[in-house]
């Protein structure tokens, strides 16, 4: 006999969803569905008709929770169009803001599942490290971006500005002192996940990665002939849901895949676990990794220099891709512009790659653990709304109509 | 009250020779957002720069003694210097933060501080603002009026502006010309008819010339912060100060004027209300 | 007023309760009366609060928690979450003092509608906590027709469909505004929320505000706080005038709010300038 368990609205991660879980007798997940269910702003249409300069101004608001990423590959996605070269300072400072962004974003997930892992006597030392955490991010992303939620100076062509030199050497001073901070905590979530003795092989799933970088984002390894998308009603088996869900299915290779830290870990770190504790500590090295990142860019920076380049905005139709590694996963955007206005705009946004991993990745294990699995993902559902426009049969057809129109 | 809420009044000027000659008046803003760098009060002031247009100033972040010496001198023209504050702590880098702002402008920053509704990590920041008293401001357009049709002179032979004595005043390298201040009336931008503060009640210091002899100004300190770093650039010998009530015309002009503004514009409010028109008073 | 009374009543904060009285504890008194009181003090001070997802970016609620250093204790001693699928396991809507509610809401969007309805009941005060929620923000750019739902097409502020008690626009609102708010709750003083009250009618914003209802009605002079505090950089200044970017303006209303010629607190300030 087969039940059905649904949670709805899954908690303590951005956005509304549901998940849809079949059980067994034991209580097994046997068929896993989860699906957002978070109105359509229509983020992309909003842009379509404008002026290119609007594109990431609207589009960092998909998302409060990772603005950054958005941003970032809403104005790479219009450098590419317009065939922009970055100033080196713009593409240090834009990969400055990314890591910032990366070391806070992962900071708040660990406020996010204490809950799951944090014992009630270590709660107030965790909120309080992450807060430590975060705040000096934070820092950064404000000083250098402008503002630290939505960055109101990342622009087309580089960065409205570029940093002075007491900013550079006070970043500096500061994240270098923030990286014992972040090696303890880091050891403290990872040894608290650990404890948590979460089943074996629970959120294990057959699917592939996908990444384009290990930190940044590289928009030649994001290859489009082999990207498809689908409707949701095709997708998911029961009609109801397909009807419900408010995200498309996108495809590599004709399969769904995982993206984010582990994925990235996984293709560019030969990390090889797999599954909630895998993707955990992933996650947790990569605060590591963003924060050294940014103390070499903060080393190297020369604030002389400048950090946006001259640019035509006329456009050609050229269809430009913008690849961003955010905290959450690959994050493309697509711009064309011509006679000065965006064309054409689409957003595949990292948790829109997750969405159909994350529902089978529940099953085979009692539906108790199924919010641990997806909060594993980290999803962020505001985002995951906001995808790419297309035909819901033929995928070859997607692609060619996008280049077309 | 009439001077608003206040700590201490007296009569004071820079003691350095080069702030002296640059200077408005006595170089109290000049003089104290420098002792306050250099003392790391603060790191760094919005002022209100030159441009290369002569007398159309614009703001400007001074990390540097020379950059805020270099900013002296009144401009009777709009200065937005509120608007670089953000950049100011972001860019720039700068964690304290100093700031000089007519009595218009204190209240744009106050206001913010006191309601940051969408100004995160600001407010906090600014360690010193020094408000300047200011009966009233003019479009660039009318400083060209003045100067240039009334006048006869072109606005790059000027070398200083100033107001006082019923006057308005042009410096040249061998003239002084002045207007009657009636002359200038209805030239003003006309927001500056329902304000009702002339000396900056609300800075963490207040400067003006009015009330203090030629080449001396009347310096106000209102907040403790603002008492406090006031009296410390004076005990290290950056300002010499007199008494109020030892220097002429003395505080009773200036108490004449600030009443003035305030019983002149309270008429302009009022008569708005009466129209229907906003006011934000 | 019987609104703000009601809510006094209910933070428990009127009549400034036990919590208020000099605690017996030094004096070496009592035990088991003591806790007693303080437990009643805590359960009337701490105000119930609610945090309801509409269609935001949930930029408002990352700004809250940028309180960095009160955010453990706001969230352990001074407030209660009760309600708020990102901060906490609550499947069922309880009865809540203050519902922050964050953005805007989407006619064509029955679980959303459903949504707002149920906070109205449940709530004593609710708050449009951020622009969107406020004034609609950049949703009031909203056309529809992206998948996978091209219906979803309208998106207003929640003003348009039930009474909002109190307004925190901001996009997001700064991390400092919000913390201000809950102290003010707290410590019931309605002084410092009055702006907050009389924000709750602004239900549209935009770059255009400056014009019409500053420098058209004759009232800026030039002091620049709009450009500083726009969240887009969409002001700068032309002749000592505000010039607006409408391609970078995403209709906060921010600038306006934050103009000192649009509504001028002098008494606040003085307050908290001690002068
Ligand atoms: C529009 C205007 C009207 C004034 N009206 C009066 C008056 O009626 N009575 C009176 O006693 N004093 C008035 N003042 C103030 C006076 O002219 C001097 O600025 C003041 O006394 C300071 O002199 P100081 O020698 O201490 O400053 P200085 O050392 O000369 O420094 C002056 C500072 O003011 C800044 N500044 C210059 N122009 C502007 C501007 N337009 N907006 C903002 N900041 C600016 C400069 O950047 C500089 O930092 C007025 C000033 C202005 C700008
Ligand atoms: S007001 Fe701004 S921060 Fe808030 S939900 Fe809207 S876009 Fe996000
Ligand atoms: S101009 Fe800026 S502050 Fe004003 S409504 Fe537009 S985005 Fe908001
Ligand atoms: S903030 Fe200042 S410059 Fe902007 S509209 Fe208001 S008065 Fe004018």
């Amino acid at each position: 006999m087969s039940e059905r368990i649904v949670i709805s609205p899954t908690s303590r991660q951005e956005g509304h969803a549901e998940l849809v879980m079949e059980v067994d007798d034991e209580g097994i997940v046997t068929k896993g569905r989860y699906f957002s269910i978070t109105p359509v702003r229509g983020l992309e249409k909003i842009v379509t008709g404008k002026a290119p300069e609007t594109a990431p101004v609207i589009v960092q608001r998909i998302c409060g929770v990772c603005p950054i990423p958005h941003t970032l590959a809403s104005v790479e996605a219009i450098d590419d169009s317009l065939d922009i070269e970055v100033p080196k300072a713009g593409q240090q400072l834009r990969e400055l803001t990314l890591m910032a962004h990366d070391i806070n974003s992962h900071a708040i997930h660990h406020f996010l599942i204490a809950a799951d892992f944090v014992p009630e006597n270590l709660m107030a030392a965790a909120i309080n490290s992450v807060s430590e955490i975060r705040k000096n991010a934070q820092y950064v992303v404000d000083m250098v971006a402008g503002e630290g939620i939505h960055p109101s100076d990342v622009r087309i062509g580089g960065m409205a500005d570029n940093i002075s030199e007491l900013a550079r050497k006070r970043l500096y001073a500061r994240l270098k002192q923030l990286k014992p901070k972040v090696d303890e905590h880091v050891d403290l979530m990872i040894g608290l996940i650990a404890d948590k003795d979460l089943p074996k092989g629970l959120g294990v799933h057959n699917q592939p990665t996908l990444a384009s970088d290990k930190i940044y984002g590289d928009r030649t390894k994001f290859d489009l002939d082999r990207f498809t998308e689908i409707m949701p009603e095709s997708w998911y088996d029961d009609a109801e849901i397909g009807h419900r869900a408010c995200s498309t299915i996108p495809l590599y290779d004709g399969v769904n895949v995982e993206v984010g830290p582990r994925a990235r870990a996984s293709v560019f770190g030969g990390f090889k676990d797999q599954g909630v504790v895998a993707q955990h500590v992933a996650r947790a090295y990569e605060m590591k990794t963003a924060l050294s990142r940014a103390i070499a860019i903060l080393d190297d920076l020369d604030t002389s220099a400048p950090a946006q380049a001259d640019f035509d905005i006329t456009g050609t139709n050229k269809l430009g891709i913008g690849a961003i590694e955010g905290p959450r996963g690959l994050d493309v955007h697509m711009s064309q512009i011509a006679n000065g206005k965006t064309q054409f705009y689409s957003a595949l946004v990292p948790t829109t790659w997750n969405i159909p991993t994350m529902g089978p990745a529940t099953e085979g294990f009692h539906h108790e653990f199924g919010p641990h699995v997806i909060r594993a993902y980290d999803p962020c559902l505001s985002c995951a709304t906001h995808v790419i426009v297309v035909d819901d049969e033929d995928s070859s057809v997607i692609k060619n109509e996008m280049v077309r129109l | 009250m009439v001077l608003g809420t206040y700590k201490e009044i007296v009569s004071a000027r820079a003691t350095d020779k080069q702030i002296q000659k640059v200077s408005q008046d006595g170089g109290i803003v000049t003089g104290l957002l420098a002792f306050a760098l250099e003392e790391k009060i603060i790191e760094g002031a919005v002022v209100a720069g030159p441009t290369d247009e002569f007398w159309k100033p614009e703001p400007m972040v001074a990390m540097s003694a020379d950059e805020i010496i270099a900013a002296a001198g009144t401009k009777y023209t709009f200065s937005p210097n509120v608007m670089m504050l953000k950049k100011a702590v972001r860019q720039y880098g700068i964690e304290k933060l100093g700031t000089v702002a007519i009595p218009c402008q204190t209240m744009g920053i106050r206001k913010m501080q006191s309601y940051p509704f969408g100004v995160r990590f600001l407010a906090d920041k600014i360690k010193l603002l020094i408000g300047i008293y200011c009966m009233e401001n003019f479009p660039y357009a009318s400083l060209e009026t003045f100067i240039s049709e009334k006048m006869g002179v072109s606005m790059e032979m000027v070398e200083k502006m100033d107001i006082g004595k019923g006057k308005f005043w042009v410096y040249t390298q061998d003239e002084v010309l002045s207007i009657p201040l009636k002359e200038t009336h209805g030239y003003e931008q006309s927001g500056c008819n329902v304000c009702l503060d002339y000396v900056a009640e609300l800075g963490d210091v207040s400067t003006g010339s009015v009330g203090s002899p030629d080449g001396w100004s009347t310096v106000i300190t209102r907040t403790d912060g603002g008492d406090s770093i006031f009296k410390q650039a004076v005990e290290a010998g950056a300002f010499e100060t007199k008494d109020i009530a030892n220097v002429k015309p003395g505080l009773d002009l200036l108490q004449k004027l600030s009443a003035q503004k305030k019983e002149k514009n309270q008429k302009t409010i009022d008569k708005r209300k009466e129209m229907g028109l906003p006011v934000p008073f | 007023m019987s609104l703000i009374s009601k809510l006094k009543g209910l933070l428990g904060i009127g009549a400034k309760p036990a919590n208020e009285e000099p605690k017996p504890a030094k004096s070496g008194q009592v035990g088991a009366s003591e806790q007693e009181v303080e437990k009643v003090a805590e359960e009337n001070a701490k105000p119930r609060i609610g945090y309801i997802h509409l269609s935001g970016c949930t930029g408002d609620i990352m700004s809250l928690s940028e309180n960095y250093d009160i955010l453990a204790e706001l969230l352990t001693n001074m407030v209660d979450i009760v309600y708020g699928q990102t901060l906490a396991d609550v499947w069922e809507m309880p009865e809540m003092d203050l519902a922050l509610v964050e953005g805007s809401v989407c006619l064509q969007d029955e679980h959303s509608l459903h949504e707002l309805m149920e906070v109205r009941e449940k709530a004593a005060m609710v708050c449009a906590y951020g622009s969107c929620s406020a004034t609609g923000c950049f949703t009031r750019y909203s056309r529809g027709g992206q998948q996978a739902r091209p219906d979803h097409e309208s998106f207003v502020p929640i003003a348009d469909l039930i009474k909002v008690d109190c307004a925190i626009p901001g996009c997001p609102p700064s991390p400092e505004i919000i913390a201000k708010t809950v102290v003010a709750l707290i410590n019931g003083d309605m002084d410092y929320l009055q702006p907050m009250i009389d924000l709750a009618g602004m239900t549209e914003g935009c770059g255009c505000d400056l014009q019409k209802y500053v420098v058209n009605q004759a009232l800026c002079i030039g002091c620049g706080t709009c450009a500083m505090a726009c969240q887009t950089r969409a002001v700068s200044m032309t002749n000592g005038r505000p010039e607006v970017n409408g391609d970078r303006c995403v209709k906060c209303g921010i600038c306006y709010v934050q103009c000192p010629r649009s509504w001028f607190p002098e008494e606040q300030i003085k307050k908290d300038l001690g002068l």
